[in-house]
């Protein structure tokens, strides 16, 4: 590891010199050169140990040397016929340039390690720009910061220091992370698809690598919404760079089914076939009150009375409630009676789930010949054993959407605390009917169907969760991630008054491996208990003063000293802050395809 | 002490008597009708010049401590040059052209030995000048502007140089800092852009070039400059801002007539002294001692600013022949504002308006604050005495005496 004096000597000509410092704001004077807001500093010191303090500017002013007042020299300006002020190398014209100090790295035992800025750097210390165009400061930066930047997991960008990017920074973030969850805050047009697409590019790289032992498991699983169905073939259809189609199309036949099959892509278009890429379906018989109360406004009578319904009917309760069928009601318990306004209301509720009305959710009457025909038990599979599945829902309404994200969260959930609470096979049998509400002992038929589809699987090892007798912890498992797009469509307080699964998930998701990753435009319609839960914020350029705010208040790392960058933020540009890392870095997420 | 000579009634009679002879000699005898013309038709208006694309323009000057430090019977001179190059920019006027020249820097120590003094001088002057004594003075054309010609050997010009003894501070400072300044300027002149102009703070004065065998160095170094600046196509420029002038009062007078403009200062004006056509009527009023032009140069008077005096520039007369004199005089005019337009240019800096900015930039380099030179004093000393010297050598005789 390169000691202090060795790594000065890679950082180029003296920038400027450090004035007057606090632990609140450092104040540097250096040559007037064309700086900007986020511009990064390094300024080597030796009280102490061998340190260098890394030293970010939020704000800077031209300033004049010696005694000549600024303002003087500007009313000359204006009113001496024709006069200018010329621009000398040095001396009259100098930058003030005012900021924070990111942190510090101290050489000891031949390693540079990160420390939080619990320090000032010594009286008039030297001041070295980090500029991009010098890849050995890139370098430098790259071993000062390490333990910060990350050296390998999920590719986010590259560390951004002004306006350009450290070419020779990548910033990782630990795979674990999907495990937690993320928020993706941006405005339209910021760059959340590509930065998305990125993601996706690193868990599909992560996984091969663990496939092939080049780093530690375990592999990690997202289900990615695609609202614009886009991450498929990104590019390609205007002739730039191609999408998670070709990442799979470069893969071996055995990599494909390791890491792709049975499929990697969902649509509710119509495809031939029944490939990688295919056509989806979820049943009726997938979908539990809770799934519609976390996507749509129900009352406390409604969301009493879908419970009931459901208790009673189990996996055709949808089905019979819009057909209008009223009977059937358990006899034995006292139960209350239901205002005909309250059932037309959920039946209203449901009326997006009718035939014709949805192109996602089948029908389900046994009694009818209408089978379970559903592709959730196989997306749940895949999910438990590490694949990204994206699902373009250009052609699904909002609420099929939703609810399809919902439905696939909530079984996730479900089945990841059945599989904690079991330790034998025969145990976990039940602890998954259970979870699904399938008790027919008890007279409960919940989700049977799916149940049957599920536990089919776990006989075969479609579903991972046994090996041999031995039944396997969730920390086994891939950490699985849910990507809540249009979040504040499903996070908002009011939506989850009467509870979510989402916030259920955020709670206690990562207990259980599952994280969400929630992309929204603004931050302050998300539910609060919901945003206390991010551990990783990806903010990008947002919106307007109160999102910012909202956004600096909720970042797992301090962002106080950001306020100002992220009113200029440009496209691509994210502030990644995670609670696995001790300072924010902002990031500049290269185009999809356009780095190696 | 109690200060008192001013009030004593022998001073002030002497004060009287001296004021008697000044004003007699300011009142001269009116000009002639003659002179009066030539003066009007010789004083030419030039455009107040705001646009100077593709200007280069350099500043040299030059300070020193003469002597920084004395002891026993040995003097140590401190010469400071530096100097500055800038192109037009349309944002800022002039911006600064890296690299920066480092300044030259020069301690020169002299004593009473003769042998010790003049190699020590030599020696100065060659690196002051950026090259050897003897090949300054051959490849100078200062021996072509001599009385005795070309006929004087590099041996008898080096042997004719003038070297003061260590004490002259007058003398050796004055030498030492104008070929510091030369030798920066002849830096600039051999590495600037062709079409540059470089801009030296003083005169093209060639001051022994009269006498048979006697010469100051710098002599030979301020016409090497002219050689190696025509060799390269470099505009090198003396501006003086004391032109010794005794009728600068009728000469502002006669340009408001000249101009018009009521009565206010008239600027952008110049007037040529030296060169055809205007030689004699003029010189003859202005410069009766016939000092003007110097040898080989030709002389200007130029107004830039009202706020800023009359300069004097000098150009070397070779120079002027190929590059400034016209086929007909509207040519040699219309060259003569080209030129006077890029220092008017170069002069619009708010920090020295009506005074060419480089040489600003290059003073306030080169100049030493009373706090520098006494640092620089005291790191002598303490060099000296870590070399096994005795401080007490260096102790100040006025301070110990009284004197200071």
């Amino acid at each position: 590891m390169a000691t202090l004096d060795e790594l000065v000597q890679r950082l180029g000509e003296r920038f400027g010199v450090l004035a007057e410092s606090s632990t609140d704001q450092l104040t540097v004077i250096a040559r007037n050169t064309d700086v900007a807001i986020g511009d990064l500093f390094l300024l080597p010191c030796k009280r102490g140990p061998d340190r260098f303090y890394v030293f970010r500017t939020t704000e800077y002013a031209n300033v004049l040397n010696r005694t000549l007042e600024m303002n003087d020299v500007a009313r000359n300006k204006l009113t001496m016929p024709d006069s200018y002020f010329a621009e000398d190398l040095a001396d009259e014209k100098l930058v003030e340039l005012r900021g924070m100090v990111l942190g510090y790295a101290q050489y000891a035992a031949g390693a540079w390690s990160f420390f939080r800025p619990r320090r000032l750097p010594q009286h008039l210390t030297d001041v070295y720009h980090v500029d991009p165009g010098n890849r050995a400061v890139g370098t430098v930066v790259r071993e000062l910061m390490r333990s910060q930047l990350g050296e390998e997991g999920l590719f986010v960008g590259n560390l951004l220091a002004g306006e350009r990017a450290l070419v020779d920074v990548p910033v990782y973030l630990p795979p674990h992370a999907l495990s937690h969850h993320l928020g993706v805050f941006g405005r339209t047009g910021c760059g959340k698809s590509n930065l998305m697409m990125v993601l996706l590019g690193s868990v599909l790289d992560h996984n091969r690598a663990v496939l092939r032992r080049e780093r530690a498991g375990p592999a990690l699983s997202v289900f990615a919404i695609d609202p614009h169905d886009e991450f498929r073939a990104w590019h390609a259809p205007v002739g730039g760079a191609d999408g998670l189609r070709a990442v799979v199309a470069g893969y071996s036949d055995a990599e494909r089914s390791a890491l792709v099959a049975p499929f990697y892509y969902l649509t509710a278009r119509d495809l031939p076939g029944a490939g990688l890429e295919r056509r989806v379906q979820l049943s009726r018989a997938d979908v539990t009150p809770a799934d519609l109360v976390s996507i749509m406004e129900f009352s406390e009578q409604q969301i009493a009375f879908a419970n009931q319904y459901y208790g009673d009917h189990g996996e055709t309760w949808i089905g019979r409630l819009l057909s209008g069928e009223l009977t059937g009601r358990r006899v034995e318990e006292e139960v209350p009676e239901y205002l005909p306004g309250t059932v037309a209301a959920v039946q209203r509720r449901l009326g997006f789930l009718t035939l014709g009305s949805t192109r996602v959710f089948t029908r389900f009457d046994p009694e009818m010949g209408l089978d379970y025909v559903s592709d959730l038990p196989d997306i749940v599979c895949a999910l438990e054993s590490g694949r990204v599945i994206v699902v373009d829902t250009t052609l699904m309404g909002e609420l099929e959407q939703f609810l399809l994200n919902t439905v696939v969260a909530r079984t996730l959930f479900t089945l990841r605390r059945a599989l904690r609470s079991a330790d034998t096979p025969g145990r976990l049998e039940i602890e998954i009917r259970q979870g699904l509400g399938n008790e027919d002992a008890q007279g409960q038929v919940g989700l049977r169907s799916f149940a049957e589809a599920l536990l089919d699987r776990l006989s075969d090892g479609r579903l991972p969760y046994q090996e041999g007798d031995r039944i396997r912890s969730p920390d086994e498992l891939p950490y699985v991630n849910i990507v809540v797009e249009e979040a504040p469509s499903v996070l908002n307080p009011l939506r989850m008054r009467f509870g979510s699964v989402f916030r259920d998930i955020s709670r206690q998701g990562r207990k259980f491996g599952i994280g969400l990753t929630v992309v929204s435009q603004q931050v302050t319609e998300i539910d609060h208990g919901v945003l206390s839960q991010l551990n990783t914020q990806l903010t990008m350029a947002l919106g307007n003063a109160d999102e910012r705010r909202e956004a600096v208040r909720g970042a797992a790392a301090d962002l106080g000293g950001f306020g100002q960058e992220l009113q200029v933020l440009g496209r691509g540009q994210t502030l990644l802050t995670t609670s696995f890392r001790d300072v924010a870095l902002p990031v500049q997420v290269p185009e999809y395809g356009a780095y190696d | 002490m109690r200060f008192d000579l001013h009030v004593r009634q022998g001073v002030r009679d002497q004060v009287g008597s001296l004021a008697v002879q000044m004003a007699s000699w300011e009142a001269r005898a009116p000009l002639s009708d003659e002179a009066r013309e030539w003066i009007l038709q010789a004083i030419t208006p030039f455009a107040h010049t705001t646009v100077a694309a593709g200007l280069h323009v350099a500043g040299v000057d030059g300070s020193g401590d003469y002597p920084a430090l004395t002891y026993a019977d040995s003097f140590v001179y401190l010469t400071v040059a530096a100097s500055a190059l800038y192109a037009s920019d349309s944002l800022s006027g002039l911006r600064e052209v890296a690299p920066v020249p480092a300044p030259l820097v020069e301690f020169t120590w002299l004593s009473t030995d003769e042998w010790q003094r003049e190699q020590a001088l030599l020696a100065a002057f060659g690196r002051l000048g950026g090259l050897p004594v003897d090949e300054v003075l051959g490849q100078s054309d200062y021996r072509m502007l001599k009385a005795a010609g070309m006929t004087q050997s590099v041996e008898a010009l080096r042997a004719g140089l003038i070297l003061p003894p260590a004490h002259d501070a007058g003398n050796l400072g004055i030498q030492l800092r104008t070929s510091a300044e030369l030798g920066a300027a002849l830096r600039l002149i051999e590495t600037v852009p062709p079409g540059t102009l470089v801009l030296t703070d003083g005169t093209l004065t060639l001051p022994f070039a009269s006498r048979e065998r006697q010469s100051l160095f710098p002599e030979h170094l301020r016409r090497l400059c002219c050689v190696r600046a025509r060799d390269r196509g470099v505009v090198f420029v003396a501006l003086s801002k004391s032109h010794g002038l005794r009728g600068e009062e009728q000469l502002e007078a006669l340009a408001r007539e000249k101009m018009g403009g009521g009565a206010g200062v008239p600027e952008h004006w110049y007037l040529r002294v030296g060169g055809e056509p205007f030689d004699n009527p003029v010189v003859a009023y202005l410069d009766p001692g016939g000092r003007l032009p110097p040898a080989g140069a030709v002389t200007y008077f130029v107004r830039l600013h009202r706020t800023t005096p009359l300069f004097r520039l000098d150009l070397d007369q070779f120079f002027w022949e190929q590059h400034i004199r016209g086929a007909s005089d509207e040519e040699t005019r219309c060259n003569e504002e080209a030129l006077l337009g890029r220092l008017d240019y170069a002069s619009h800096d708010q920090r020295a308006y009506g005074y060419p900015y480089p040489i600003k930039a290059a003073h306030d380099r080169a100049s030493l604050t009373d706090q520098e030179r006494a640092a620089l004093r005291k790191q002598i000393m303490d060099a000296a005495v870590q070399a096994g010297m005795r401080r007490s050598l260096f102790r100040s005789v006025a301070l110990a005496t009284g004197h200071a």
